[in-house]
C-alpha cells in the first residue's frame, strides 16, 4: 500500500465505498461491510463518517444505506463527482466558515498557521492538523480550495 | 478507420530468453495474440509469470528474442509512440508539480509551450485533477498520484494505453473509484485512446473491466486460453455469469 495512512478520508475512498453499497443492492449491515472490505473497525467507521457528513449514506442503528444523493453521485462524470462534493462542502461549518474568512482576505489567501489558530479558536472540538489535512485535499478535489505548499498559504480557488 | 483485428496489433510466435548469471532462461515462448482497435484486453497470469515483460515487448522497449510484433499490419521496429503506460508505482518525479509532471511526454516529445500547455490543461481537466495543478506527488494520496500517471500517458494521446497493474498500489475501495473512472474515460468521445492493454494479477478486476481476457501460464509464459467477457456494463460482481468466468480463470492460473 502506499505511504502513510492518511488522517482524512480520501473522496476516491468515500466514492468506492458508494459504489460498493450500491453493488451491495444500496444497503448493508455496518459490520459484514467491513468484514467484506476487510476493513479495520475504527478505519471504516472513519470512511462511513466522512461519507455520512457529506450526506451520501445514512447510518440507522448498525446499518448503512445510501441516499438519493448517494446514489446520484455514482451516476455522474468524473467532474461530476467533482461539483456535487463541492455543492456538499460548502454546507459543513469548517468548510463555509473558511470559505467566508478567506474571501474577506485581500488576496482570499490564508496561512496555515492563522488558519489552524482560528480553527482552533472557532471548532475546539476538532483536531486542527486533521481538519487542515481535509480542508486542503477536499478543498483541492472540489476546486474550492487552492493550496501553496511552499507558502504553506490556502486560498480561494477561482479556477485561473 | 478501424483496423481489422489481425492487422491493428499482434504478437506472433514471440519468445523472450533472459540471461542471470550465465544462464540463460526462456521467460515468454511461443505467444502469440491480437488484439482489434477499440478492445480494452486483460492480461492475467500467475506471479512471476512475465506479463510485465509482455506489455515491453508490446510498446517495443525490449525486443523478443524470435517472433514477431506487428501494429498496422507492419512488423514494429523500436518504441512505439502510439502507445503510453501507466505504470504500478506511478513513476512520478517528486520534485515537479503535477502539471509538470503531466506535461513530461510531451516535452520530451518536443511540443511548443502553447500546445503543451493546452493538452496539459485538457487531460488533467479530463482525470479529475483541477485544482491539483501545483501540489507535489508527496501531498498526493495514492488514487490522485495515479490520476497523475494517467493523465501523463493520456496527454501523449495514444492510439493504445498500457496499463501495468494500475491499481495494485490502491487500497481496495480507491481501486473500486479509479476502474471505474477508467471506464468513463475509454468510453469518452473526446479521448483518443480507444485501446486499452491492461496487466493485472486481480481476476475480478480483469472480469469487470475487460471485453476479453487473456490467461497466460507459468513460465515459459504462452496463452492458456482467451476469454470473452459479454457482460453488460457496468459489470456487478452479483451477476451469475461473473462467478463462473472467475472460476474458470482462477483454475487456469491455479
Amino acid at each position: 500500500m502506499e505511504g502513510e495512512p492518511e488522517p482524512y478520508t480520501g473522496i476516491s475512498r468515500i466514492i468506492g465505498l458508494l459504489k460498493i453499497l450500491k453493488e451491495k443492492g444500496g444497503a448493508s449491515d455496518l459490520y459484514q461491510l467491513g468484514v467484506d472490505l476487510h476493513l479495520e473497525l475504527g478505519e471504516e467507521l472513519q470512511i462511513v463518517k466522512a461519507a455520512e457528513s457529506l450526506g451520501f449514506v445514512v447510518t440507522p442503528e448498525s446499518d448503512i444505506a445510501l441516499t438519493p444523493l448517494g446514489e446520484e453521485i455514482l451516476e455522474k462524470d468524473i467532474n461530476g463527482r467533482k461539483t456535487l462534493i463541492r455543492e456538499r462542502l460548502l454546507t459543513l461549518p469548517l468548510f463555509s466558515r473558511v470559505f467566508e474568512w478567506l474571501e474577506g482576505e485581500e488576496g482570499e489567501s490564508l496561512s496555515m498557521e492563522e488558519l489552524k489558530r482560528r480553527i482552533g479558536e472557532a471548532f475546539p472540538n476538532e483536531d486542527v492538523d486533521t481538519s487542515f489535512s481535509m480542508l486542503v485535499n477536499w478543498g483541492r478535489y472540489a476546486e474550492l480550495f487552492g493550496y501553496n505548499a511552499s507558502r504553506e498559504e490556502l486560498y480561494v480557488d477561482r479556477g485561473v | 478507420m478501424t483496423s481489422s483485428r489481425s492487422d491493428f496489433l499482434s504478437l506472433r510466435n514471440v519468445a523472450r530468453d533472459f540471461t542471470r548469471e550465465t544462464r540463460s532462461y526462456r521467460a515468454i515462448d511461443n505467444l502469440s495474440l491480437e488484439v482489434e482497435e477499440g478492445e480494452f484486453v486483460a492480461i492475467v497470469g500467475p506471479s512471476g509469470c512475465g506479463k510485465s515483460t509482455l506489455l515491453r515487448i508490446l510498446q517495443g522497449l525490449i525486443p523478443p528474442t524470435s517472433g514477431e510484433v506487428s501494429y498496422q499490419d507492419r512488423p514494429q521496429e523500436g518504441v512505439n509512440s502510439d502507445m503510453a503506460m501507466v505504470f504500478q508505482g506511478f513513476a512520478l518525479l517528486p520534485w515537479l508539480s503535477v502539471r509538470d509532471n503531466v506535461a513530461l511526454g510531451l516535452v520530451a516529445r518536443g511540443r511548443t509551450l502553447s500546445e503543451i500547455d493546452r493538452t496539459v490543461s485538457f487531460y488533467i481537466d479530463k482525470v479529475g485533477l483541477e485544482g491539483y495543478e501545483e501540489a507535489y506527488p508527496r501531498e498526493l494520496s495514492g488514487g490522485m498520484k495515479q490520476r497523475v500517471g494517467l493523465a501523463r500517458a493520456l496527454a501523449i494521446e495514444p492510439r493504445i494505453l498500457l496499463m501495468d497493474e494500475p491499481f495494485s498500489n490502491l487500497d481496495a475501495l480507491t481501486s473500486v473509484t479509479l476502474r471505474d473512472e477508467v471506464l468513463m474515460l475509454w468510453k469518452d468521445p473526446e479521448m483518443p485512446v480507444r485501446t486499452i492493454i491492461m496487466v493485472t494479477h486481480i481476476i475480478e478486476e480483469a472480469i469487470l473491466m475487460a471485453d476479453r481476457v487473456v490467461v497466460l501460464s507459468r513460465r515459459p509464459t504462452h496463452v492458456v486460453r482467451e476469454i470473452t467477457v459479454d457482460l453488460p456494463r457496468p459489470r456487478s460482481r452479483k451477476h451469475p455469469e461473473f462467478e463462473r468466468l472467475s472460476d474458470e480463470i482462477f483454475s487456469l492460473i491455479s
